[in-house]
């Protein structure tokens, strides 16, 4: 990085550097997902800054991904720790990218549920990735800079799935909220798209495996409910966020991925086709 | 030829007054700059200015009194410079009443001793590993003539200050011999935004910067770029045999 810099040397003419850092934010970078889409962008040349609210996993993994993960304590349900975070961003280069994946497990029914419950859920799981495209569109049009977001929804913001009522309609809203950021920013060279992971080894989600039960035959009968047979793994979600948000994508906004091995197209659990 | 050609230097504090010069003068120099400071916009002033002339700077935001604020204040500088060579720790608070020990108020206490002194700790527990990386560095600990003379009222200054002194040394001593120096500077009363607004906030703050002056033998207050020379040359190669020396740049406060 510091060939970049054209430092002053023997007292030559000093040139402005040519090229700049790019800077991405990602939320819930310190595990899982984001952990893995850090170290992506990471490879790619990009400088992340790690919003997370656990300083301890964001330390780990400070120490494995190195000098470029830069870890910032914070809740994306807090308006305020997303524009620290695009502080940082900005501070260190051009604030480019934006992923918006930080998020907790929120099972429950609609008859379990208090106006709490569903107020905690929301505030983390749609209100976090609303936040994070506002202030990153904010930050983006006010720079000049033609940026990408990508927001990590899930497979549950399309189908619904059993008791789990606030986190399915929380990652319905943050699609659409992707969508309108998509056609409101498109003009100033803002591309949002939305991914739409299923079910993938996570320390989220060895959370929601059966109590009691050895982690790999969990996992296993987890992924037998995908036609693929496997759950998926966190590198195979990072991979499309990395080419979401580079130019390789340049015509590509408002849109839905899914990462699922085919799960959503299968309505009925019929058993594989013989051949 | 500049004296810090290519050096990779962190500056806590750059927002204003010492830092601020130090950070300026320090790029003007060749080295590449993280800012170091808590307000994004104020930061983004000094770094501007370096970039305006042509040097190389990022912001290294966070609130050095805080584990996480240091932690993401190093790191953010890390990542921008691809590394670090040296330090100067000179984020610094003081107090705008210097009531007598007894009447101290706890939490401002605690408030100064957490940025003066916990604060240069957490930077260097957190930058040390990026210098010994990088082969050894040098750091530089923004103390002043309060940590070995008394003004009366300000003792948590005066403890931080103090106790920012025996830091240094533990970081010469433990790290010498693995290519780290560590040297505080004491400036007497040099005139920067914090002393001004604390001059200006006290009721009788221009007879007693009348009284400071007569402690200058040099019959003057210093000049933020005086004390930055002093921070360049101990963070250059010419002061590679300096390490865990408390050295004055007070017009002669101290020996009065």
């Amino acid at each position: 990085m510091i060939d970049e810099f054209n430092v002053l040397a023997g007292g030559e003419e000093i040139s402005r550097p040519q090229q700049q850092l790019e800077a991405a934010v990602v939320t819930g970078a310190a595990m899982g997902i984001g952990r893995a889409i850090s170290a992506r962008l990471i490879a790619d040349g990009i400088i992340v800054i790690a919003l997370d609210r656990d300083p301890a996993a964001l330390e780990l993994t400070a120490a494995e991904l190195g000098d470029s993960f830069v870890p910032v304590v914070g809740d994306v349900s807090v308006w305020s720790d997303h524009e620290h975070a695009a502080d940082v961003a900005e501070g260190l280069g051009v604030l480019k990218y934006w992923v918006n994946n930080a998020g907790i497990d929120f099972p429950g029914a609609a008859h379990e549920m208090t106006a709490e419950r569903i107020e905690r859920g929301t505030r983390v799981l749609q209100f976090g990735a609303m936040f994070g495209c506002s202030i990153a569109v904010s930050r983006m049009t006010e720079a000049g800079t033609r940026g990408s977001i990508v927001t990590i929804s899930s497979i549950q913001g399309t189908h619904a799935f059993p008791a789990y009522y606030v986190y399915g309609a929380a990652k319905a809203a943050v699609i659409q909220a992707t969508r309108s950021i998509a056609l409101d920013y498109a003009p100033y060279g803002i591309r949002a798209n939305s991914v739409l992971p299923g079910c993938i080894e996570t320390p989220m989600t060895y959370t929601t495996l059966p109590v009691g039960m050895d982690r790999d035959e969990a996992l296993r009968r987890e992924g037998e409910l995908s036609p693929m047979g496997r759950v998926g793994q966190p590198g195979e979600v990072a991979e499309l966020v990395s080419f979401l948000l580079s130019d390789k994508a340049s015509y590509i906004s408002g849109a839905e991925f899914t990462v699922d091995g085919a799960s959503t197209t299968r309505a009925f659990q019929y058993p594989p086709i013989e051949l | 030829m500049g004296r810090l050609v290519g050096k990779r230097v962190l500056v806590t504090g750059a927002s204003s007054g010492i830092g601020r010069a130090v950070a300026n003068q320090m790029a003007a120099e060749g080295a590449v700059v993280a800012c170091g400071g808590r307000d994004a916009e104020r930061v983004a002033r000094t770094v501007n200015e370096i970039l305006a002339e042509g040097g190389k700077a990022v912001a290294a935001l966070g609130d050095v009194s805080d584990e996480t604020g240091a932690a993401t204040c190093v790191a953010s500088a890390v990542a921008g410079l691809g590394g670090l060579d040296a330090v100067v720790s000179n984020a610094g608070i003081d107090a705008e009443v210097w009531p007598d020990v007894a009447d101290w108020n706890i939490a401002d206490f605690d408030r100064i001793i957490a940025t003066n002194l916990r604060g240069p700790f957490l930077v260097a527990k957190f930058a040390i590993p990026h210098l010994l990386a990088a082969g050894g560095g040098s750091m530089v600990q923004m103390s002043s003539v309060c940590a070995v003379t008394v003004w009366a009222g300000d003792c948590a200054y005066d403890i931080s200050k103090a106790g920012l002194n025996m830091l240094s040394d533990h970081i010469a001593v433990e790290y010498g011999a693995r290519g780290i120096r560590s040297n505080t500077l004491m400036p007497g009363v040099i005139r920067t935004e914090l002393h001004e607004s604390v001059m200006e906030a006290m009721n009788d703050g221009r007879a007693l910067e009348r009284e400071l002056l007569t402690r200058h033998p040099i019959g003057r207050f210093g000049t933020v770029e005086e004390v930055a020379e002093a921070c360049i040359f101990l963070c250059s190669d010419d002061a590679k045999f300096m390490t865990g020396a408390n050295i004055s740049i007070d017009g002669g406060y101290s020996r009065v």
